[in-house]
């Protein structure tokens, strides 16, 4: 009986771990987004490459954000993604999730080292209202000569609010990337 | 007040801790406190003990704030057993009425044999540890039907639209305020439903055979199995009327558990030899009168630890704890 007992034991762990196993692996190797997909962080995030790992998707950085500028990724972002916390509103460099965050994902960073994204002008679809121009709280964008708003790569920091006045629909004619974010290096002792 | 009517007490303690629990994680969110996976109350954080160790072997550094706010379900686990299932777990709160009203009714279907192994939730959580590291992220995280049920609100876009719609028109000037319209990522939802039709089938079947996060608060409990607080089965004074194993919700075989251990005692063996007794003979005249060297014996066997999760429905259906003592 005891070893009837064992090899019933053996072939249920066995199993369940395979099984398992097999359902992570495939179901993240077939969720995968079909090309590159530019998710912007929240400030102080660790580089991409570790995020995922560092992040327990636990939602909270998400809910104390002010502006609602947080959203969650979903499985079209890839299976890796979900759960992950992605910028799509207006930050406005409270801190609230780096300070709400508990897995060190996001860490604390001065306004100096704040650089979450970079804008990028549309020019077809730029209306010339300035609405841009005016609003920028890192003064990065100006009137270029000819009569578009121009971005300061040095001065962006991403922060998203033009994004979020631009009048333009329904795409907007200002969008921000998250080329060029300075991200928090991780250093790997193991 | 007798043993029976203060497990009753308990018993509804722990569904109106349930109660509370759940609205916590699952609406308390609204007000920035968290998920199961992790919560601020009161300034401090709570996390998932399995989360955390997922975390830890990927991050493959020790992340203080973390690991210390996993500490207090991790000791309470060690003195407790699996008291998580039963008083917190949002998922155990969600399925309780649903497997009560439906054990209530007798609709239970019952599971095929293959699936009937509690070692299963063991397999499950090496695959998923396994995984974690391989992938390097922590994978059970996105399926976990646990922290799946507890972000059932979370806006997955800031209009509470999905990411394709999201990304063609960017959130709104105004900021919204609580968006209840977004819905889980496909897997969580369906592992969600998958607990939900295994319950139809046996009561908290997900619980005992299948969740990796049960199968972790088992380990810590079977670590500290006798240093623990467990509920005991008075073998002395039982008329073996299997109330408590038809009640139990994690489908504990406690009658016949408690009997075999008693049974493979060297001790019991000893006490039969020296009433001239055999050892079935033995705990048939315990029924009738009492033991003392018995019930000493009796007293070391609990319930399975690494599987009780603490709910009292036993005790309070027991009828020798109703009519007294």
């Amino acid at each position: 009986m005891s070893k009837g007992m064992g090899r019933r034991r053996f072939l249920a762990l066995a199993g369940g771990g395979i099984l398992s196993f097999l359902v992570y692996y495939l179901s993240d190797s077939s969720i995968r987004p079909a090309g590159k997909i530019d998710l912007m962080r929240p400030p102080g995030a660790v580089e991409e490459s570790a995020f995922g790992g560092a992040c327990i998707r636990c939602q909270r950085c998400i809910y104390v954000c002010p502006t609602q500028a947080l959203r969650s990724a979903t499985i079209s972002d890839g299976l890796s993604k979900v759960f992950t916390p992605v910028l799509e509103g207006e930050c406005i460099q409270c801190w609230k999730c780096i300070q709400a965050c508990p897995s060190g994902a996001l860490r604390q960073i001065t306004l100096e080292e704040y650089k979450v994204g970079n804008a990028v002008l549309n020019k077809p679809l730029c209306i010339k209202c300035y609405i841009c121009v005016a609003n920028c709280p890192f003064n990065a964008i100006t009137i270029a000569d000819d009569k578009f708003p121009a971005v300061d790569a040095k001065k962006c920091t991403g922060c998203r609010k033009c994004v979020v006045l631009c009048p333009v629909r329904p795409v907007r004619a200002i969008t921000v990337s998250s080329e060029g974010a300075k991200r928090i290096k991780v250093v790997r002792i193991i | 007040m007798n043993r029976a009517q203060r497990a009753r007490i308990y018993r509804y303690i722990r569904y109106l801790s349930l109660a509370l629990f759940f609205s916590l994680f699952v609406f308390g969110l609204a007000f920035g406190l968290g998920t199961v996976c992790s919560t601020a109350i009161f300034g401090y954080s709570y996390s998932c003990p399995f989360g955390v160790f997922q975390q830890t072997l990927i991050v493959r550094l020790v992340t203080l704030g973390l690991v210390v706010s996993a500490l207090l379900i991790v000791v309470l686990t060690l003195f407790l057993g699996r008291f998580f299932c039963g008083w917190i777990c949002p998922l155990g709160a969600a399925l309780t009425p649903i497997g009560g009203l439906l054990s209530r009714i007798k609709k239970q279907a019952g599971l095929p044999n293959f699936l009937k192994n509690r070692d299963t939730k063991y397999g499950v959580l090496l695959g998923s540890v396994v995984a974690a590291v391989i992938l390097a992220f922590p994978v059970w995280c996105i399926f976990c039907p646990v922290g799946g049920i507890s972000k059932i609100f979370t806006p997955i876009g800031v209009a509470g639209t999905n990411f394709t719609i999201a990304a063609i028109t960017p959130p709104p000037t105004t900021p919204t305020i609580f968006t209840p319209t977004s819905v889980l990522p496909i897997i969580g939802t369906s592992v969600i439903l998958l607990a939900v039709a295994l319950e139809v089938g046996e009561r908290r079947a997900w619980c005992r055979y299948l969740c990796p996060l049960g199968a972790t608060f088992g380990l810590l409990a079977g670590l500290s199995h006798k240093i623990g607080w467990q509920i005991r089965m008075p073998m002395d004074k039982t008329i073996e009327c299997g109330l408590c194993v038809r009640n139990c919700p994690m489908g504990i075989p406690i009658l016949d558990q408690t009997r075999a251990k008693i049974k493979a005692d060297s001790e019991t063996e000893a006490l039969a030899k020296k009433m001239g007794l055999t050892k079935e003979q033995l705990l048939v005249k315990a029924r009738k009168e009492p033991i003392p060297e018995l019930k000493k014996i009796a007293n070391k066997y609990s319930i399975q630890s690494t599987e009780c999760i603490k709910c009292f429905t036993c005790v309070s259906v027991c009828p020798i704890y109703k009519t007294g003592k």
